[in-house]
């Protein structure tokens, strides 16, 4: 059944074989598959890419707060706020229990793949780990313009001047249910992660939108 | 081709571009335009003004305020109905119908009922054409042909449009002075502002009225404006835009580029300006009859004279200001009558009589009449003795013009929608707002603010005819006598005036007839105008289309990482929720499915459950908060089991099962029903807050991608795919759950047997959901589909939560009592269901045969009856291949509930058929197949 093209990869994002329509060149790490570019990338102002097979990992919990801060974590003082890591990592707060640590574009910062070690290894009381990287899928809007095209399918108000860099919506998007975050390490950009079965519907319903404001899918070199 | 005549020089015509022609087709005539013209200048431009006919009588009319503000210029275009021609750009190539044509607009017989008028009066409708009772069905037709507007295009589909939401600290609404110099004042105090207007340009009147002898003064004030607004960061221009309505704590709805803008300001400036009012005389509503500041904009946009010879009607000032403009045109003004008794005064008043302006004083127009074109061409002037037209015979004045101004009304609907009311001031006779809101100010001519020099304004621009034909509303064809005749047949409120006679309810909404009709209301129920008011704003103040408010469509779906998989491998999907299933894998329905349990049956197969829901109960009190959640108990399972979960409501009703597995003494994890799992979760969160235990509650549904292994090959497929794992029956037995790696990956293995044969579960992080699918596949596994299993549970007499429950199903009911534990001290549901077995059960639900060879099968929710008497439902009904007959579940009253029972099914159409009630399983009884 499986097609002879595929490669020999274990994980799969959700828009996998989108990017193989559209001809994209992939980079494997481990057995994962990451898109570097399409053939008709144009580095575009208004950009929308898929970090779905990025690294992340989650943990819940009234002792997680506990836990991290013995680790000596960078925490984010309130919920729906985020606090970048020495490794460039960043870690997202969604409640007051709850938080989502999410790697550097890079896919290279150490802390998710070692917290979950430690987690593993220490069982902190009252603290649990989520599995973020496949509950969610992750992509990452960058461009000026990203907030205005937001506009038309989020009710939040995620403008520079009001949103500002760190800030958390846990909210609707196109009707579905996903947390935007707005990071601004390289330029405007706002990561958004939604349950993963709806990756589909909302990786099409925001490419219309960013076509619309001349914009295109990339790949992770037009981020980097 | 006809051609346009000459527009006037620069600066007249500031939105045309006189480079660029523009050649379209209107009633069947092509016209040529400038770039910048709306349909309805250009039309003009041609020296016609005739645009529509009139909704009851078919009278020609055409633009009265050359602002979108009037219903005469709707016009019809292709994807376009019910086009306002004096806003739509005039384009090459478009196609423009009038609207209410009888015939042609030159001549529309149906401009015959105008002769009958005296016999259709207001109310007319009601009572003529619903008696004999049906017979409005034979009228219905016939009235909507005649009055109808733009024909519909029922294969018309909207192109896409996105709504758009937008955050201000103020929203400027009218970009006129007041609103520019309004939104200057708020960025000076560094607030963030949306200013906008529904014209092309900011400068609102100042861009076409005229405030000085000189006529430079407006003009000068736009352009200082305007720049300061563009050169201020803080604030967001849109022009082009409308606000159709203002609702609860600011929320503004605005059209801008045919999209739906929702907007949130903490404060709303209402710059709106004002509306000019018309003067109701006989015919007032002839073509090249038009209001004042629709003349001006045709010269200062357009750069048209609106007519060679002109006759101006004024109530106030504007007159005045009018006549210059006209002059400075080039157009003979024949005299400017003036309802006023005193004579006007101020800069521009001083201009006119300089000029030698002929000065009607304390008189008014009482006639007018057309010629064959139907364009006005003459007007019988008569001087007022108070506020009645004297008896005597007037002057007649020939003129192709007459500009009107019947005193100024502030657009008041988005104020009031916001609750402000409407207060008349006697002395100016005009209405003001008052009892804004909190954070809404009005401001300029809306305020009466603008330091505009209207004068004095005639409190009654109203002259009754003993021929009719003075026209309140223009939309509804409404006469005084309509108006006051309302009143008389007893709707004596302005409001029941309304509903009765129609007036303020056309397109225009009230706009040109509202202050004249309270002015009626008053004077015939012998009250004020102030206690009279004007009926309720409510949005939309303008159009808006269905499509622009629906806005893009959004619907949600949902996909299991093997998706892809099942499209290449021919399946045809079904939705469960949001997700989509495959149904049966190949072209054939019956084909398909028949082979796919066959498959599993004698061989394996395998299926995509990722769609299961998936809850993680992690803490130190999981099992008992299992034990109170579900009916069965969960404290002594064992680490490595799997244990059937079933969720019942206060009230014992059945709403989701599962299966719950111990993966370590505190750690369960807990498939739940695809569309059930999302109330499950709630249900547990609800539940927890009140118990507090030490839990933690995570729904990880799509966290993991699933597959059921399920067929006697099963154990030998898995175990190629983790030869590590041992198997065999005592290793891995019915109902154990085991952690390992399968073809690599991690997963969660249950062995479970919904499908009734050796299976496995097999759940893997949803990323690698694909790939667990390839390597079951690739050693040859057939899928089966969801219609294959719905087959295969069934044969097992499983039930499926949802189809074969309803919101009254308790365990007893459906024969689960098994998986009621009596030992524990609680769990949701547990008082109720022992209420209810004490009342004893009243229903059961049965498996049933269907006699070999019989072709028909039952459908879900055919009655089971006896006789004629209901005594039951299907719940279930399939053919099985395996037994080669139909089975089936069904509620049944207990005394036909005994295994042997016939029972009688009505079939759609009420053919019988009978069954026969069995045991269930209906196969394998003794579970010795997946069991082993």
């Amino acid at each position: 059944m499986s097609s002879e093209s595929s490669p020999p990869v274990l994980r799969r994002s959700q828009l996998y074989h989108w990017h193989q329509q559209q001809g994209a060149a992939f980079a494997m790490t481990g057995s994962t598959l990451r898109v570097l570019r399409y053939p008709d990338e144009q580095a575009p102002a208004l950009s929308l890419t898929d970090l779905s097979t990025h690294p992340r990992v989650g943990f819940k919990g009234v002792g997680t707060r506990q836990w991290l801060r013995q680790l000596a974590i960078d925490m984010p003082q309130t919920p729906n706020c985020a606090a970048r890591q020495p490794d460039g990592s960043l870690l997202a707060r969604l409640s007051e229990h709850e938080h989502l640590l999410l790697d550097n574009l890079a896919a290279d910062a150490p802390l998710p793949a070692e917290l979950l070690r430690r987690w593993e290894l220490e069982q902190p009381s009252q603290c649990y780990a989520l599995p973020r990287a496949d509950s969610h899928s992750w992509m990452i809007l960058a461009g000026a313009d990203a907030a205005a095209m937001m506009s038309s399918l989020c009710a939040v108000d995620l403008r520079p001047q009001q949103f500002a860099d760190g800030s958390i919506a846990q909210t609707s998007v196109a009707r579905t249910n996903t947390i935007v975050i707005r990071d601004d390490n390289h330029g405007l950009r706002y990561h958004l992660l939604c349950d993963a079965s709806t990756a589909l519907y909302l990786w099409n319903i925001l490419l219309e939108s960013v076509t619309a404001f001349g914009g295109q899918a990339t790949g992770l070199e037009h981020l980097l | 081709m006809i051609k346009m005549s000459e527009r006037l020089p620069a600066p007249w015509g500031t939105r045309i571009d006189r480079e660029r022609t523009v050649e379209f087709s209107f009633a069947g005539r092509t016209y040529q335009g400038l770039h910048g013209d709306s349909i309805a200048s250009a039309v003009a431009a041609n020296g016609s003004y005739l645009l529509s006919r009139s909704f009851k009588y078919h009278r020609p009319r055409g633009p009265l305020s050359f602002a979108g503000q009037d219903a005469n210029t709707l016009v019809h275009i292709p994807g376009k109905p019910n086009s306002l021609a004096d806003l739509e750009p005039a384009t090459d190539g478009m196609q423009v119908q009038p609207i209410n044509v009888l015939g042609s607009l030159q001549r529309d017989w149906g401009s015959a009922l105008g002769l009958f008028s005296r016999f259709l009066p207001v109310g007319f409708y009601y009572k003529a054409f619903f008696k004999p009772r049906g017979i409005w069905e034979y009228w219905a037709p016939i009235i909507r042909r005649m009055a109808g507007l733009s024909p519909l295009d029922l294969s018309y589909r909207e192109p896409r449009t996105d709504k758009f939401y937008g955050f201000f600290d103020v929203v400027v609404i009218g970009a006129g002075r007041a609103g520019m110099e309004a939104a200057l004042d708020a960025a000076r105090q560094g607030e963030r502002i949306l200013l906008l207007d529904q014209n092309p340009e900011p400068g609102g009147s100042l861009n076409y009225s005229r405030r000085d002898a000189a006529g430079l003064a407006a003009r000068e004030l736009a352009q200082q404006l305007a720049a300061q607004v563009a050169a201020e960061p803080g604030i967001e221009l849109l022009t082009g835009a409308t606000c159709t309505g203002w609702f609860a704590d600011h929320w503004l709805s605005v059209i801008y580029r045919s999209q739906l803008h929702k907007i949130r300001t903490g404060r709303t400036v209402l710059a709106v300006g004002t509306l000019q009012q018309p003067v109701i005389f006989r015919n007032n509503d002839l073509p090249g009859i038009m209001l004042c500041s629709a003349a001006q904009r045709l010269l200062h946009y357009y750069g048209i004279a609106p007519g060679q010879r002109a006759v101006i009607v004024t109530a106030d000032n504007e007159g005045y200001a009018c006549a210059l403009d006209l002059l400075d045109a080039g157009v003979q003004v024949e005299a400017l009558v003036d309802l006023r008794e005193q004579p006007a005064t101020g800069e521009v008043a001083t201009e006119v009589q300089r000029r030698q302006v002929r000065v009607l004083q304390g008189q008014t127009v009482w006639e007018a009449q057309a010629d064959s074109s139907h364009r006005i061409a003459q007007v019988e002037v008569r001087p007022l003795v108070g506020e009645s037209v004297s008896q005597h015979a007037g002057e007649t004045l020939r003129c192709d013009v007459l500009c009107m101004s019947g005193g100024q009304m502030p657009a008041w609907q988005l104020a009031c929608m916001a609750g402000a009311k409407l207060e008349y001031q006697e002395d100016q006779a005009r209405f003001q707002l008052t009892q804004l809101p909190d954070g809404m100010q009005v401001s300029g001519s809306a305020a009466n603010a603008s330091g505009k020099d209207w004068g004095a304004t005639h409190p009654w621009p109203i002259f009754p005819h003993p021929r009719g034909k003075e026209f309140v509303d223009f939309d509804e064809d409404l006469q005084i006598d309509d108006i006051v005749n309302a009143t008389r047949e007893g709707y004596d409120h302005i409001q029941l005036v309304k509903r009765f006679s129609t007036v303020g309810m056309g397109p225009s909404q009230g706009r040109h007839s509202a202050l004249a009709t309270a002015r009626l209301v008053a004077r015939a129920t012998h009250r004020s105008i102030a206690e009279t008011g004007i009926t309720t704003a409510r949005p939309p103040a303008s159009a808006e289309t269905l499509g622009q408010l629906a806005g893009r469509r959004f619907y949600p779906t949902r996909y299991s990482n093997m998706h892809q998989r099942h499209i290449a491998a021919g399946a045809t999907l079904l939705q469960a929720g949001a997700w989509y299933r495959p149904a049966y894998y190949g072209p054939e329905r019956e084909t398909a499915i028949n082979a796919e349990i066959t498959n599993v049956r004698n061989n394996a197969g395998v299926i995509d459950v990722s769609t299961l829901g998936g809850l993680e109960i992690r803490g130190a009190d999981a099992a008992e908060f299992l034990n109170r959640i579900y009916t069965f108990a969960f404290v002594k399972q064992e680490v490595g089991r799997c244990r059937y979960a079933l969720m019942t409501n206060e009230a014992g009703v059945v709403i989701d099962d599962g299966v719950a597995c111990r993966l370590a003494v505190d750690h369960y994890y807990v498939t739940a029903t695809t569309t059930g799992v999302d109330r499950v979760f709630q249900t547990m969160l609800k539940w927890n807050t009140q118990w507090q235990l030490d839990v933690d509650i995570a729904n990880v549904t799509t966290a993991w991608a699933a597959v059921n292994i399920a067929g006697p090959r099963s154990r030998d497929i898995l175990a190629q795919l983790c030869p590590e794992l041992p198997l065999e029956q005592e290793a891995f037995p019915y109902m154990g759950a085991r952690v390992a790696q399968v073809a690599g990956i991690p997963a969660r293995i249950l062995r479970v047997g919904f499908v009734g044969e050796l299976g496995y579960e097999i759940h893997v992080p949803q990323h690698c959901g694909e790939a667990l699918w390839d390597a079951i596949t690739d050693l040859g596994v057939s899928p089966f589909g969801v219609e294959a299993q719905r087959v295969l549970r069934l044969e097992k007499g499983h039930v499926i939560i949802g189809q074969d429950t309803d919101a009254m199903s308790t365990p007893q009911q459906i024969q689960m009592g098994w998986a009621v534990s009596r030992k524990k001290a609680f769990f949701v549901g547990d008082r109720s269901l022992r209420e209810l077995e004490a009342q004893g059960v009243g229903r059961c639900l049965v498996g049933f045969v269907l006699p070999g060879g019989e072709s028909q099968l039952p459908a879900e929710s055919h009655l089971v009856v006896n006789g004629e008497q209901m005594v039951g439902r299907v719940t279930s009904c399939a053919y099985s291949p395996t037994l080669q007959r139909g089975i089936g579940l069904a509620y049944v009253s207990p005394a036909l509930a005994e295994p042997g029972t016939s029972i009688t099914i009505k079939l759609t159409g009420g053919e019988r058929l009978n069954a026969q009630v069995v045991n269930t399983p209906f196969y394998d009884a003794d579970n010795n197949r997946q069991d082993i």
